[in-house]
């Protein structure tokens, strides 16, 4: 009988077998990490004490230095103390702009797939026509007409991010809401509310949250053009913005790391947040998820 | 089939030897598991030959397909020898044959490119016009399909296109996964025939399908799957013969389900990449298992002209395995080929379609002042070539959707547009009507908590309720959507398709589930399919469109 048993068992083999790493194991602890550097650059931002970033005319001008990380300017501020106050007061905004932002598409985009006809055509040209004007042209436009400073600004960002999200909302909405479980359901004799509830809600979710996320950095990074360009937030704030336009007129004198180091840290952040929103989105798509 | 002449001088085109493969994949949390989806996987093919390779869903025919393409999700391992006119298959060796030595016809009609008209997803990179119109002539497309998108064909021109994108490549290999679903025997035959065509030049096709009457039918050699192993490898002409020459268990229960046959089902079903058996896989459901096959592991062996992987091949077959077993085939009643679609039985309500008609907006329309009438108790089957309207009929009958002319009755009146809809409707792909992020327990409760004996019935198992829907095959799906449906309120039973991506077995096992439910409650069941023979034998009348 010996010749009827097959050599090789059906068991699985473990040790030589080249398996694929640990994916979801890396994806959740980089999104911790990245999570918690954005915290941290939050608070410290947040809670520093105001000496630390106060000007000191006996320190003007100064290059990097092991006491001075990104130099002083011609007011004597601790550049890094200052670079680190401004991000968060980036990300404050960034955070109430990406977040009424997502607000506002969920709502559109839910009312626009299910209403349809009329108000979904309004509601779609208004997106076509917020996605076709540069944004910087919108944000100057509305930020100046509430009268700029940080309510002008989380205001203008928050206006003007909804229109792709709004999108993407909206076409997962019709999809789910077109399903043939969702048709099954009301067959049973579910109602809209219930099936809105328990059907639409949880598949629509996941994109939700990944597309806020993933609007974070753009408000930052518009929440800093504008205030570079004088339409934010005022001047003399510690703010990226401010300081890199500040830093303009000094660039020529030779103090580069005015313009260099707080652009970095801005990129930087930027990169996290982006990447952040990548590897949840990697985690939540039923697409990429085995991966 | 006659033996060709090249036959004689054939060449191995396809070899696959020890083929193992698993995907890494994660369980609950972060854990990381392996799963072995196919074990010690073998098969040939020669130049001139058919082979169709049969099995359930599951049961690795597809990835068998795509490892050979090379076009696995990164998260696949595969091991093992696949070679290529003797020569084994390598990435860069697969880039370079790929579409032109080699072609494949995809399962699903997604693969078409959505934003290409038919004539040019025809002709692809290499073709030209006149090839690709001669390619869809075979099938029966005329040249009004040319400038068509996927969208704009019905999901059966859809699969013939995809079809005829794989024949007029001038390849030595052609690989189809499940390329005849929601075709007509008719047209199944024809795209059979354009295989063998391909064959007799001097070509290996190999055709994944579940259609085992077909496969047998139309192929010279039947290599059967199960849980991702081959379970026997055999000449078609053995399957034609009858069960009596089969060698494996699996064989023989897969014949006695077809529904021209005895369409009595096994229990059971095949088991998962994660929870194997210790023994031989099929043991559990085999009847003819001994202690010995829940231990040992078969190898696959020569026997009787074929190969077989059974420990004790020639004991089972002693023991009774040779019988054709099984209730003969329910004799056709010849007046219902040309029954009307009005065809009322006296008691019970009726549901009734007067001169329905239905068009999409601005459309051609689909359906055109049909008339259509069944009571409750009665089943019916409708059968029909595909775009004839099949399944707008049934969306109408069960209200999904609103005809644009005439009107749909039940019991007199006008469908309810609210609460329980008495007329339930099953649809083909059980994947999209199931929601995804819940637990398949949930699923059921939505509609009731079905009887044990119902569950039981159409082999629902416990432990399924708590997993997620993409953890569990398209048939055990279907058999959650059936048990929704099946409602005591629901008075007539619509299924479209229900079973035409399902493995005879499971065929057997729900169908038979379907009418023994409604013979109980006195509930009618609409059966709309392409596959005659399953009609005639569960029907009691079968109308045609």
């Amino acid at each position: 009988m010996a010749e009827l048993v097959a050599s090789r068992a059906h068991v699985p083999k473990d040790g030589a077998r080249n398996r694929t790493s640990n994916r979801r194991r890396r994806a959740i602890a980089l999104a911790t990490v990245l999570g918690i550097v954005l915290l941290a650059a939050l608070v410290a931002g947040l809670t520093m004490p105001p000496e630390l970033y106060a000007s000191d005319y006996s320190q003007k001008q100064l290059p990097p230095s092991a006491e001075h990380w990104f130099g002083t300017d011609y007011l004597g501020h601790d550049m890094f103390c200052f670079s680190i106050r401004g991000l968060s007061l980036s990300l404050v905004i960034g955070l109430f702009a990406s977040a009424i932002s997502g607000f506002i598409a969920l709502v559109l985009g839910s009312v626009s797939a299910i209403c349809g006809g009329v108000v979904d055509k309004v509601i779609l040209w208004f997106a076509d026509l917020f996605m076709a004007i540069p944004h910087l042209v919108m944000l100057l436009l509305i930020s100046f007409a509430v009268g700029g400073g940080t309510f002008g600004v989380t205001l203008a960002v928050a206006l003007t991010h909804w229109p792709s999200l709004t999108r993407v909302i909206r076409a997962e909405v019709l999809r789910i809401r077109t399903g043939e479980y969702v048709a099954a359901s009301r067959a049973i004799g579910k109602g809209n509310l219930w099936i809105a509830w328990h059907h639409v809600v949880p598949n629509v979710l996941p994109q939700f949250i990944v597309g806020t996320i993933l609007l974070f950095p753009h408000a930052i990074l518009h929440e800093s053009a504008l205030t570079f360009l004088g339409f934010g937030l005022p001047l003399d704030s510690p703010a990226i913005g401010a300081i890199l336009s500040s830093s303009m007129k000094y660039l020529a004198t030779g103090s580069w790391w005015l313009a260099l180091f707080p652009g970095l840290i801005m990129v930087a952040i930027v990169l996290l947040a982006f990447t952040l929103g990548d590897e949840i989105k990697k985690l939540t798509d039923p697409h990429t998820v085995q991966e | 089939m006659p033996d060709s002449p090249i036959k004689d001088s054939s060449e191995a085109i396809l070899e696959v030897e020890g083929l193992f493969l698993s995907f890494t994949q994660y369980g609950a949390g972060l854990r990381q598991r392996t799963l072995e989806v196919i074990h010690d996987l073998t098969l040939s093919a020669n130049s001139g030959e058919v082979v169709a390779v049969v099995g359930a869903s599951g049961s690795g025919k597809s990835l068998l397909a795509h490892a050979i393409f090379g076009i696995l999700p990164d998260n696949a391992q595969v091991e093992g020898s696949i070679k290529f006119k003797g020569k084994e298959l390598d990435d860069e060796r697969r880039k370079e044959l790929r579409g032109s030595k080699m072609a494949f016809v995809p399962q699903s009609v997604d693969y078409l490119d959505p934003l290409m008209r038919t004539s040019e997803q025809v002709r692809g990179v290499r073709g030209t016009i006149e090839k690709a119109r001669m390619a869809l002539d075979r099938f029966g497309l005329d040249e009004s399909v040319d400038r068509l998108y996927p969208f704009e064909l019905s999901g059966g021109m859809a699969r013939r296109v995809l079809v005829s994108t794989a024949v007029i490549e001038d390849a030595d290999l052609i690989v189809a996964d499940e390329p005849t679903p929601g075709m007509t025997l008719d047209m199944a035959k024809e795209a059979m025939k354009t295989f063998r065509e391909f064959a007799d030049a001097g070509k290996a096709v190999v055709v994944i399908t579940h259609d085992l009457d077909l496969a047998y039918e139309t192929a010279d050699k039947i290599v059967v799957f199960y849980a991702g192993q081959t379970a026997e490898i055999a000449d078609a002409a053995d399957f034609r013969d009858g069960a009596s020459r089969l060698r494996h268990p699996y064989s023989k229960a897969l014949m006695d389900a077809l529904p021209q046959r005895g369409f009595e089902p096994i229990p059971g079903t095949q088991p998962y990449a994660d929870n194997l058996p210790a023994g031989c896989l099929f043991a559990e459901r085999c009847k003819y298992r001994t202690a010995e096959c829940q231990n040992g592991h078969p190898a696959l062996i020569e026997f009787n002209g074929g190969h077989v992987r059974c420990l004790r091949p020639r004991a089972w077959l002693d023991e009774g395995g040779a019988e054709v077993s099984g209730t003969p085939k329910k004799a056709v009643p010849a007046a219902s080929q040309q029954q009307p679609l009005c065809h009322p039985t006296p008691n019970g309500k009726l549901l009734e379609a007067r001169r329905v008609s239905f068009a999409y907006k601005k459309g051609k329309p689909v359906l055109e002042s049909v008339d259509f009438a069944m009571t409750e108790g009665e089943i019916v089957g409708l059968y029909g070539p595909s775009g004839r309207g099949k399944s707008t009929l049934a969306y109408l009958l069960s209200g999904r959707e609103e005809p644009s002319g005439g009107e749909i009755l039940w019991d007199g009146s006008p469908l309810p547009k609210r609460g329980y809809r008495p007329i339930q409707l099953i649809y083909q792909h059980p994947e999209r009507a199931i929601n995804p992020r819940w637990q398949l327990g949930k699923t059921l409760e939505e509609s009731w908590v079905p009887p044990e004996e119902l569950q039981e019935a159409l082999g629902i198992e416990e432990a399924w309720k708590k997993r997620w829907p993409n953890e569990l095959s398209g048939g055990e799906l279907q058999r959650f959507c059936i048990a929704r449906a099946l409602n005591p309120k629901t008075r007539i039973l619509i299924c479209d398709e229900i079973t035409t991506m399902l493995d005879v077995i499971t065929q057997a096992q729900v169908w038979n589930a379907i009418v023994a439910h409604a013979r109980d409650n006195g509930m009618g069941v609409l059966a709309i399919t392409h596959n005659r023979a399953l009609a005639n034998r569960i029907c009691d009348r079968v109308v045609e469109i």
